[in-house]
C-alpha cells in the first residue's frame, strides 16, 4: 500500500510543469514577464494566451529536429524565427482579448519570441519518450505559467490601480509603486518562497501521519504476536 | 558639436542608469541572476554588448529604409530583428570557433544563451519604438552593455554576501535573489523618480 508522501508525490509528479517544477517558482524563468508582465490583469491574460500558442509548436519542431539530430544552436535559432513568426500571426487573436492590450503588453509581447521557458522546454525535450508525453509537458508548463502570473497581476492591478482586468473595484485607495518593477521582483521572490515553504510542510506533515501509522501497525503486529 | 555630445553622454547614463535593462525593465534571465565568478559577468556583459550594438546598428539601416516607411508593428519589426540577430550571433560564434579551438566548447554556451537574449532583442526594441537616430542608438547600447555590466557586478557581489548569510531555508536561492534585485531596483527607482514606459 502506497503512503501518503508516495500518493502525494505521484500527484505531484503528474502536474509536472503545473505544481510541481513550475517554470516560474521552481526554475525562475520568464522573469521579464513574471514582472512586468503582471502590471495589468488583460496583459497577463495576452501573454499566457500567446504562451500557450508557441509551446506545443516549439515542443513538436524541437521533437522532429533532434530526431534528426540538429544541434542546440541550430534549433534555438529555428525556434526563435518560428516562435516571432506565429507572435505575427496570433496578434488578432491576442487582440481580441482587449483593444489596448498591446499597449499593455509593450515590448514583452514581442520578446516571447526569445522567453526562456520556451528554451528550457525544447532543451529539455525527450526524443526517446512519445511526442503526446512531450506536448503535454508543455501544456502543463504554460499552465503552470498562467496559474503563478494572473493571480500576482490581479493583486498588483488591483492595489496599483484599483481595477482588476480593467473593470474598477476599488475607489480612492491605490499604491501606484505596486505597479513598478521593484514591487514585482519582490514580489515573485516572495510568491516562491511562500510556496516552497507551504510545499515542504505539506510533506512534513504526510510523513508525520505516515510514521504514527507505521507505529500504529507495528503495535497492532507487536499485540496479535 | 557640444550640444551633441552632451546629448549623447545623457544619453549613455540614461541607458545605464535611469533605464537600466535589468532593474528598469526586468530583462533578466536565471543564467544572470546566478553569474559563477567575475570573469563569467565580463564575458556574457562582453557578449551582450557586441550582439546589441552589431545588430542595433543593422537594425537601425532596416528600419529607417524599409520597416518604417511601410509602418510595420512592433511584432513585425521584432521578427525581422531576429533575423538579423541570428545572423550576427552565428558569424560570431563562427568566428570565436575559429579563433579559440579547443577552448571553445567552454563558452559555447554562455555565447547561445547571451545570443538569444532578452535584453538584447529589448534593447533594439526599445531604440526602434523611441525612433532614436544611428549615433543616439550607438550611444544608448553603449549605455546598456555599461548598465548591464555594473548590474550583473552588483548581483554577483550580492550573490556573494548572501551566500556568506544565513537565509531562512525557504529563501534560499532564487527567492532571495529576487528580493535582492528587487531592492537594488527600488534604489534604482529612487534616483529616477518615475515609472518607465513600456
Amino acid at each position: 500500500m502506497k503512503t501518503r508522501l508516495k500518493r502525494y508525490r505521484d500527484i505531484t509528479g503528474r502536474m509536472d510543469g503545473l505544481l510541481s517544477a513550475n517554470p516560474i517558482i521552481t526554475y525562475g524563468l520568464t522573469l521579464p514577464l513574471a514582472v512586468m508582465g503582471t502590471v495589468d490583469t488583460r496583459a497577463a491574460l495576452g501573454l499566457s494566451v500567446a504562451l500557450f500558442c508557441i509551446n506545443p509548436v516549439a515542443m513538436l519542431l524541437a521533437y522532429l529536429m533532434k530526431k534528426v539530430g540538429l544541434g542546440r544552436e541550430v534549433y534555438m535559432l529555428i525556434i526563435s524565427l518560428v516562435s516571432s513568426l506565429m507572435l505575427v500571426q496570433i496578434s488578432d487573436i491576442i487582440g481580441g482579448i482587449h483593444s489596448q492590450i498591446f499597449s499593455l503588453m509593450g515590448i514583452y509581447f514581442p520578446l516571447l519570441a526569445v522567453n526562456t521557458l520556451t528554451f528550457f522546454l525544447i532543451t529539455r525535450c525527450d526524443p526517446q519518450k512519445s511526442l503526446l508525453n512531450n506536448l503535454l509537458r508543455s501544456i502543463r508548463s504554460s499552465a503552470g505559467f498562467a496559474v503563478v502570473i494572473l493571480p500576482v497581476a490581479a493583486f498588483r492591478e488591483l492595489l496599483g490601480k484599483g481595477s482588476v482586468f480593467g473593470y474598477k473595484l476599488l475607489d480612492g485607495f491605490t499604491i501606484p509603486s505596486v505597479l513598478l518593477p521593484f514591487f514585482g521582483f519582490i514580489l515573485v521572490g516572495m510568491v516562491c518562497a511562500l510556496t516552497r515553504f507551504a510545499s515542504r510542510n505539506i510533506k512534513y506533515q504526510l510523513l508525520r501521519r505516515d510514521r504514527r501509522d507505521r507505529e500504529a501497525a507495528a503495535e497492532e503486529a507487536a499485540k496479535v504476536c | 558639436m557640444l550640444d551633441t555630445m552632451i546629448k549623447l553622454f545623457a544619453l549613455i547614463f540614461t541607458a545605464a542608469v535611469a533605464e537600466n535593462t535589468i532593474f528598469g525593465r526586468a530583462l533578466v534571465t536565471r543564467k544572470m541572476l546566478f553569474p559563477t565568478g567575475r570573469e563569467d559577468v565580463f564575458i556574457f556583459s562582453g557578449l551582450i554588448t557586441t550582439l546589441v550594438i552589431a545588430t542595433g546598428v543593422l537594425c537601425y539601416f532596416v528600419d529607417v529604409l524599409f520597416l518604417y516607411p511601410e509602418g510595420y508593428s512592433v511584432t513585425v519589426r521584432a521578427l525581422c530583428y531576429i533575423v538579423l540577430l541570428a545572423v550576427v550571433h552565428t558569424l560570431l560564434v563562427l568566428e570565436v570557433a575559429k579563433q579559440s579551438g579547443p577552448e571553445f566548447q567552454q563558452i559555447k554556451n554562455v555565447m547561445v544563451m547571451a545570443g538569444y537574449n532578452a535584453a538584447v532583442l529589448g534593447t533594439i526594441l526599445i531604440c526602434s519604438i523611441n525612433r532614436y537616430a544611428l549615433a543616439e542608438r550607438i550611444a544608448y547600447f553603449i549605455g546598456t552593455g555599461v548598465g548591464v555590466t555594473m548590474s550583473l557586478v552588483l548581483i554577483q557581489v550580492g550573490s556573494d554576501n548572501i551566500a556568506m548569510s544565513r537565509v531562512p531555508r525557504a529563501f534560499r536561492g532564487l527567492p532571495i535573489s529576487l528580493i535582492y534585485i528587487g531592492i537594488l531596483s527600488l534604489a534604482i527607482y529612487g534616483l529616477v523618480g518615475h515609472q518607465l514606459a513600456f
